[in-house]
């Protein structure tokens, strides 16, 4: 009798102790601290500056070469030039009309019209001269 | 308009763009005007403004640029832009070039000042091909007038 009794006061308090074992991690899920407010912004207050970066040297090797850096191209400004477009070959800013001839054709030619208009002004007075002389 | 007192050019100008070929356009034979390659900058800009005029034409004789071969350096060229503005240049030197050897890129190349390239035809003219051998061309620089834009 005694020992049964003993047995269900034992068994009574492994039941309380699974139960207090399972419960704990369940509160500390269901109650989940609050995380606190950020600190208010300030306008116009200098941003601050980034922790420097720094690198670790490589401690792996002395002997072991560091890999080439490879830099890209800089572009080059694309300047663009006084003439937008390049136009090919010669211009052709000719007809010929005063290229068989050297330049004093065109004297020539007008020396020619002047002395024709003058040679039928010339008749024409010769005629009227003509005319006048006769009775 | 573009005036050029010694060899006696008052003349209107039009704008010429290329060709198909991408030869640069000229004004027409029958036109006494001179033209300006609208690709070229501004005359009075910084770089070198072209102007294309023909020496003759088979049916009307002298063209605009019919003298330009007699145009000897320190000479004046004026051209009045669409603006109002007057560009004064002066004649720095004046040559004739095999059309075979045209000097594009002394021609059309970038300078440091506003500059002006006048061109037209010259030397012998080729019957069978109707197209003169060589091309005068007249470099001159601003003297007055000029801007960066």
């Amino acid at each position: 009798m005694r020992s049964r009794a003993r047995l269900a006061r034992f068994a009574g308090g492994a039941v309380v102790t699974a139960a207090l074992l399972v419960a704990a991690p369940a509160m500390a899920f269901a109650s989940p601290q609050p995380t606190p407010p950020p600190p208010p912004a300030q306008v116009g207050a200098p941003a601050p500056a980034p922790e420097p970066t720094q690198v670790a040297p490589q401690t792996t090797s002395a002997t072991r070469a560091a890999p080439p850096v490879t830099v890209a191209p800089q572009p080059v400004p694309d300047t663009p030039s006084q003439v937008r477009k390049l136009p090919t070959g010669a211009p052709e800013t000719g007809g010929g009309s005063t290229a068989t001839a050297p330049d004093g054709a065109i004297l020539l030619a007008g020396g020619l019209g002047v002395a024709a208009a003058a040679a039928a002004a010339g008749t024409v007075v010769a005629r009227r001269r003509k005319a006048a002389s006769r009775p | 308009m573009l005036d050029v007192p010694s060899i006696g050019v008052h003349a209107s100008v039009m704008q010429l763009g290329l060709n198909p070929d991408g030869t640069v356009e000229v004004p027409p034979l029958d036109s006494p005007d001179a033209g300006w390659y609208e690709e070229s900058p501004t005359p009075g800009a910084l770089g070198p403004a072209v102007l294309l005029g023909h020496v003759d034409s088979a049916r009307w004789g002298p063209g605009v640029f019919y003298r330009l071969r007699e145009l000897r350096p320190g000479d004046e060229v004026r051209v009045t832009r669409a603006d109002g503005g007057v560009v004064g240049f002066r004649v720095d030197r004046v040559e004739t070039r095999p059309k075979a050897e045209f000097p594009t890129a002394e021609v059309y190349g970038d300078i440091d000042h506003a500059g002006l390239r006048l061109i037209t035809c010259g030397g012998s003219f080729d019957q069978v091909r109707r197209s003169y051998e060589d091309n005068a061309i007249v470099y001159a620089s601003a003297v007055s007038g000029a801007h960066d834009a």
